[in-house]
């Protein structure tokens, strides 16, 4: 009687979670189509636009400062100021912030661009930590200033660029990326279209197995590392065409700190960089929104596809885990800090999709998951559970994944003109699937545990293996 | 088997999307080639009527007729496009020539508008004003669909109509253009039709005339670029612009942009009312002051140099900041400005200072440089 009563009880929340994760991934397929289709669609209407001369070129540019923040970067610093020397643009300048280095990230760069001590007053509009040392190139193309301070964090190195940027836009870039040579064209656009615009998001894409030669691919290829290879694939998918849907209706809640374009008089009206996160890029982003909202201030957060910065992926497990984890507790830091905008009308498509989103599919998706798979091993146990059913379920699921990050790898490769050879387009097919089935469910494991040792590590830039990018 | 059937039907969609994409590499490969098939046969054609052209014969009715019909097709203009940059590249003056002689094919073309879509519409557009088609010459029909193509919602679209339309050199049509965009209330960016101004292919001077008979009827972002315009492309409204920077009832955007016109050409009637600005912000807008301050770094002399340092002790950044550079400018001995490196504000001095670390710098680079 007991026995009957306890497999009722189960039946009724097995099948209650049945009903919870049928609504779970239909709500995830539907994103996942959606941004891949809108996504693959807005690239081929971008191609069309290009090709019919409906983008022109400008003579005149809004001015920006580009923002380098850099904390140990030695082997990459001299290399990537030297790279936005060589971008298609008349008006900026350049601020690498040495964040209390332990290498000689600024010798190296004093070395080799002849620069001079100065003293600068600094207007601090932002919090950040004092500087120690400022220095100046200007027989360059345009200016370089570099200054030292400690260390704060990347948040507090990029308010110290922000206090010392002398343009009304400035740009965020990190210190081992490579931006694109029209990429600075390209992410003002959306400034000289809308007037309301007050940040723009670039696209960020991996550039291990890319060969560039002054700032433009000279060839594209797969990473040979797999891990690496498969990243392509996840940031095609999860990157790049959800951002375009986003951008759709205005809800953008990420622009990456690899590169974005933000308005400084609003950044600073909203406090600047918040220096207690690990996630600074979301936050800064997120909180724009709150402000903009609460003060009923017109604007718009875009997002530039055709802006592209190259990075570097870890190639590691340990440093993707690295990577990760800082993403995750990021995401958990600007998510529970803007708790308000759930469920809030004020905040319109902005509280009831992207948030929503980010709550259920990034923030609490490895729980979810882990609850899942729990459930099964219950199931199981009680003998409930449909084993050939659950195969042909999670077989239809990742081949369904699969596809669409095809579609979306395809769709970019081909929209920009890049051209990949035979073999990369088979190895593409091939490890979609393993990236779906299995560095999917690595990259879980690594957030459902991104919180172990989080008080001890929360302010840490985190190190991940550099390697020098291949520029010609 | 709801949630199967669901993905079962994005997977089919998705599947499609990948062919999709597979007729799309088809789809540009053969484009692609089928546009330098096209270019070859064109430049051909191109060819023995530029020779006809040397040989002080006109271009054939034929070949006329053969464009008005050819040149309907996006495809075609493209290649048409592909065909004129080759040619231009390698014999312009007897190109430019040719496209002058065709120009009423564009014409016949805007007159049937054969291109649909706005996108398409752009195109032709662009190639106006690449091509030169209108250029000193204002085609009523070509200027028609341009004027059309200023009420689209799309940046670019306006964008292109007016490039075309300043390439025409016709004053009026400018005038009129301006207005049709200030009036849809759209945005469009200062800088781009600043930009743009000064592309204007006609005189610049009558254009500035023209524009500034009609500055009255404008609203305020666009009288902002008509000065602008004013300012870059040579001055010569230095009454008009001082009794518009006298005039307190003017925005105080219009008055900023007059500031910045006196900066770049020195007038000696404007000199007390920089000076008054610099000294005292108008209106608790700190932007006179500091606007002023730097304006009068074209305005040498003791009295401007007693009142940028007295703006060197503004509680504004800005002011500070461009008085220092101001002064900078002036090339002073460190004597003339001991008062300041000596004296008490520490803003001052610490701005100053920059300043000329900064201009040192300078120094030191040039000599250091290779000759």
């Amino acid at each position: 009687m007991m026995m009957d009563g306890l497999m009722d009880t189960i039946k009724a929340f097995l099948n209650g979670v049945g009903v919870f994760f049928v609504c779970y991934l239909i709500g995830y397929s539907t994103f996942l189509f959606l941004a891949v289709v809108v996504g693959a669609s807005e690239l081929y209407r971008t191609r069309q636009e290009i090709l019919l001369k409906n983008i022109q070129e400008q003579n005149y540019y809004v001015p920006v400062s580009i923002i380098v923040p850099a904390h140990n970067e030695e082997l990459t610093v001299a290399e990537t100021v030297r790279s936005l020397l060589a971008l298609d643009y008349n008006v900026y300048e350049i601020i690498v912030v040495d964040d209390g280095s332990k290498d000689s990230t600024a010798q190296t760069l004093i070395d080799a661009f002849g620069m001079h001590s100065i003293r600068r007053p600094i207007r601090r509009q932002v919090p950040c930590q004092p500087e120690e040392f400022l220095y100046i190139a200007l027989d360059q193309k345009v200016p370089i200033t570099l200054v030292r301070k400690k260390n704060g964090g990347k948040a507090d190195a990029l308010n110290m660029g922000i206090n010392l940027a002398q343009f009304p836009y400035f740009i965020c870039i990190d210190a081992d990326s490579v931006l694109q040579r029209d990429s600075l064209r390209e992410i003002v656009r959306p400034v000289l279209e809308d007037d309301n615009v007050v940040a723009v998001g670039g696209s960020v894409r991996p550039c291990n197995g890319v060969e560039l030669e002054d700032g433009q691919v000279k060839r594209y290829r797969l990473p040979k590392n797999l891990l690496a290879c498969m990243q392509v694939l996840e940031y095609d998918r999860s990157f790049l065409a959800a951002r375009i849907l986003f951008d759709k209706f205005n809800g953008s809640l990420i622009i990456s700190g690899a590169f974005g374009l933000f308005k400084k008089e609003t950044v600073i009206a909203c406090g600047g960089y918040d220096r207690t996160t690990m996630g600074e890029d979301m936050e800064l982003v997120v909180k724009l929104h709150e402000y903009c909202v609460s003060n009923d201030l017109p604007y718009r957060i875009r997002y530039a596809t055709n802006a592209i910065c190259w990075t570097q992926v870890p190639e590691r497990l340990k440093d993707l885990c690295t990577q990760r984890r800082r993403w995750h507790i990021g995401l958990f830091q600007s998510m529970s800090r803007h708790r308000r905008l759930f469920g809030n009308l004020k905040y319109g498509a902005v509280s009831f999709v992207s948030y929503l989103y980010f709550l259920l599919y990034e923030l609490l998706s490895p729980y979810i998951e882990l609850f899942g798979v729990l459930t099964m091993v219950l199931a199981f146990c009680v003998d409930l559970l449909n084993v050939p059913f659950m195969i042909l379920f999670l077989l239809i699921y990742a081949v369904f994944s699969s596809v669409l990050s095809l579609t979306a790898f395809f769709s970019r490769v081909q929209t920009i003109d890049l051209k990949i050879s035979f073999s990369d387009g088979v190895k593409a097919v091939l490890l979609c699937l393993f990236e779906v089935t299995c560095l999917r469910f690595v990259l879980a494991f690594i957030r459902t545990t991104a919180f172990v040792g989080y008080r001890k590590k929360k302010m840490n830039w985190g190190s991940i293996e550099r390697k020098k990018i291949q520029l010609k | 088997m709801q949630i199967e059937t669901l993905i079962y039907a994005y997977l089919a969609i998705c599947c499609s999307m990948i062919v999709f994409n597979c007729v799309c590499v088809f789809v540009f490969r053969r484009r692609s080639r089928v546009l330098h098939r096209h270019s070859s046969h064109l430049e051909e054609q191109i060819r023995s009527q530029m020779d006809r052209l040397a040989a002080g014969e006109s271009v054939e009715e034929s070949h006329q007729m053969f464009l008005q019909k050819k040149l309907r097709s996006t495809g075609n203009l493209l290649a048409f496009d592909e065909t004129m940059e080759r040619l231009l590249e390698r014999c312009p003056e007897e190109a430019w020539r040719y496209l002058r002689e065709i120009s009423s094919v564009f014409t016949y073309l805007a007159m049937e508008n054969h291109y649909r879509s706005a996108m398409k519409t752009v195109y032709f557009a662009y190639i106006v004003k690449r091509y030169r088609i209108i250029e000193g010459k204002s085609i009523h029909v070509i200027m028609e669909l341009m004027r059309k193509l200023l009420q689209e919602p799309s940046l670019y679209c306006r964008e292109s109509a007016l490039q075309a339309i300043y390439s025409s050199g016709d004053c009026a049509a400018v005038v009129q253009a301006l207005q049709t965009v200030d009036e849809s209330g759209r945005f469009h960016h200062a800088k781009l039709l600043t930009d743009g101004l000064l592309n204007f292919r006609g005189e610049q001077r009558e254009l500035a005339d023209a524009l500034w008979r009609s500055f009255d009827s404008f609203s305020v972002p666009m009288r902002v670029v008509i000065l602008d315009y004013i300012r870059f492309s040579g001055g010569e409204k230095h009454e008009e612009l001082l009794q518009l920077l006298a005039d307190r009832r003017q925005d105080d955007e219009v008055r900023f942009s007059c500031i910045r016109y006196f900066g770049r050409y020195p007038y000696e009637p404007a000199y007390p009312l920089l000076l008054s600005f610099a000294e005292r912000a108008e209106d608790n807008r700190w932007e006179y002051a500091a606007i002023a301050a730097t304006a009068l770094s074209a305005y040498p002399g003791e009295h401007t140099v007693e009142v940028l340092k007295g703006a060197l002790n503004s509680s504004n950044w800005y002011i500070r900041f461009n008085a220092a550079k101001s002064l900078e400018s002036f090339h002073l001995s460190y004597l003339a400005l001991s008062d300041v490196m000596e004296g008490n504000d520490r803003y001052a001095r610490e701005i100053l200072q920059y300043r000329l670390d900064m201009k040192n710098a300078r120094e030191e680079e040039k000599e250091a440089a290779p000759v």
